[in-house]
């Protein structure tokens, strides 16, 4: 524990402070689980704290069950916190928003929708804009991940790969101020993984807007975040909160640096099961 | 000795193993083969019945052939009396239909969306499903008496569940992360109910909508049994009742043949709804 706490005094110093442009203060969240008997309630994020500069690009990684994809949805405004506040761009946070948009684990495009009429699926129900600037802004978007000539395609008609960069076009086409992104590649297979990743490196680049994208994968994270923040397993805590240091745009050679394999290497021993850390610890003894 | 017995069993082994194993496989068709099967199928029963008939296998007093059904029609289309009652149980079917789908979609709708409601009349619809419906008969007589209003509600009351219960099934079944979704849009819940939960449940209606379909003919032709013999089911009974085989077996095609042809439509309905599917 007090080498976690350590680990934090290390990496939160930046030498000039940020601009704030989400601040999450405090969350927790506790599920009172309806199936214990005892009525136990389990917390699953114990007073988080967590700010995003404007056009950041922030990775959160934590092993399964350490509350990152509760942070995401509260975040997102599905999920109702049970404490704390959230600010984005100086307004508080409460329920869903027009300013934020999730792109989704695999499997959330309608099925009955074309891929167009997937990417239009946002911005139907603002029932702000005229059909056919949804359409211009439908054909912008699906160009911008490079899916022109698929706009009449169903869902299943085409590849895991492609389906999620329909869901990643539905997001950004309602120019949303904050962008979440909850283990969008975490199911495809690791080929389609590492184009999508430099596509998305690519598209951060021009795009620039703030992120939250939520992973397991280390890589990934260090890969595409300009901060890379680690969580603990449940009540989920910060352990580490790490500056990647390199330059945009990013190539996948950036993998082949010292820097960023030794990022990869504290992640990993940072993440490490807790038992894991027990055993040796034991040994030591 | 043990020689022998060494012998026996070496014998004994290969040979047991050595018979050909057959490895299943699967028989894969060509329409075409299939389709001359299936009418070459149709012919050799309908052959074979009328081979037994004309030698007396079958009775001639209370069985009949194809040959005596075609003459049986030829004849009650001489007395103005198929077509009229073909008309009758069509008028039947598409009033009961109707109203089944309709009143079945709009009540597993409401029943499917608002959870509570759905507590409260589940168990109702749970056991009017599995109770015999038909009892309802005589009780249906006492109240709406034996015209056609009566016989709309047996119709009703036979066709009507399927409906019901796989309507309420699809907008239950609606995907939680296709509802998160759509919250995130900020959809109301008239949104969700349009763009996520019906498009959702519409295989499930289309389910519904076929077994009804299947139960609606079968309504029709109880109430026309049991309810002023009218129509098709009506010339079965009044045929059957005076050994008219031949008759009565033209009023059984007649219902063969219609559900046969609704099914068919009901399928090509299905295709152009379900082209998301793979």
């Amino acid at each position: 524990m007090a080498r976690i706490m350590e680990e934090v005094g290390r990496v939160n110093e930046p030498a000039v402070a940020p601009a704030v442009f989400l601040a999450v203060e405090h969350l927790t969240m506790t599920f009172e689980s309806p199936s214990r008997s005892d009525g136990e309630a389990l917390t699953v994020l114990d007073g988080l704290d967590l700010t995003v500069a404007p056009g950041e690009f922030v990775t959160i990684i934590g092993p399964s069950g350490c509350g990152k994809t509760t942070l995401l949805n509260c975040v997102a405004g599905l999920t109702n916190p049970t404490g704390g506040r959230m600010y984005l761009d100086g307004n508080e946070l409460r329920g869903p928003g027009q300013d934020r948009a999730v792109v989704f684990q695999q499997a959330s495009l309608l099925p009955w929708r074309t891929v167009a009429r997937n990417v239009a699926y946002g911005l139907e129900l603002r029932r702000k804009l005229r059909r056919a600037e949804i359409g211009e802004r439908v054909q912008r978007a699906i160009e911008l991940v490079g899916l022109d000539g698929f706009e009449h395609h169903y869902p299943h008609q085409i590849s895991g790969g492609m389906q999620q960069r329909v869901n990643l076009a539905r997001a950004l086409v309602v120019e949303p101020k904050l962008v979440l992104m909850d283990e969008p590649f975490g199911a495809l297979d690791a080929l389609t993984r590492e184009l999508l990743q430099d596509e998305l490196a690519a598209l951060a680049q021009t795009v620039q807007r703030a992120t939250l994208f939520v992973t397991h994968d280390i890589e990934e994270a260090v890969f595409l975040g300009d901060r890379v923040v680690a969580m603990s397993r449940a009540p989920g805590r910060i352990i580490a909160d790490i500056r990647v240091p390199f330059d945009r745009p990013r190539s996948r050679d950036v993998g082949d640096l010292p820097e960023f394999k030794e990022i990869v290497k504290e992640l990993r021993r940072l993440l490490r099961p807790v038992t894991a850390d027990v055993d040796a610890t034991t040994k030591e003894d | 000795m043990s020689v022998r017995t060494q012998s026996a069993l070496t014998d004994r082994g290969p040979r047991r193993f050595a018979r050909r194993r057959r490895v299943a496989e699967t028989t894969v068709l060509r329409r075409q083969t299939r389709v001359l099967l299936g009418v070459a199928g149709v012919v050799v029963v309908l052959g074979a019945w009328e081979a037994c008939y004309r030698l007396g296998v079958v009775s001639k007093v209370t069985g009949s052939s194809p040959s005596q059904i075609g003459v049986a029609a030829k004849v009650l289309v001489q007395h103005h009396l198929l077509f009229s009652a073909i008309w009758s149980s069509t008028k039947l079917f598409l009033i009961g239909f109707s109203l089944c789908v309709g009143v079945g979609l709009v009540v597993g709708l409401v029943l499917g969306w608002y959870r509570r409601l759905h507590a409260v009349f589940d168990p109702w619809v749970t056991m009017l499903y599995a109770a015999p419906r038909l009892a309802l008969i005589p009780l249906v007589v006492v109240w709406v008496g034996i015209g056609v209003e009566a016989q709309v509600v047996i119709v009703f009351l036979v066709g009507v569940f399927p409906m019901i219960i796989n309507t309420m099934a699809g907008v239950m079944a609606m995907d939680r992360t296709h509802f998160r979704v759509a919250r995130s849009f900020l959809a109301t819940n008239k949104d969700v109910l349009v763009t996520v939960a019906l498009p959702g449940a519409l295989p499930f209606i289309i389910s519904g909508i076929r077994q009804t379909l299947v139960l609606s003919l079968t309504g029709v032709v109880v109430a026309e049994y049991f309810l002023g013999e009218t129509g098709v089911g009506g010339l079965i009974f009044k045929s059957g009742q005076v050994l008219e085989t031949g008759q009565a077996f033209v009023g059984v095609a007649i219902f063969c043949f219609a559900a046969v042809v609704l099914t068919v439509a009901l399928g090509a309905v299905e295709k152009r709804f379900d082209k998301w599917r793979g």
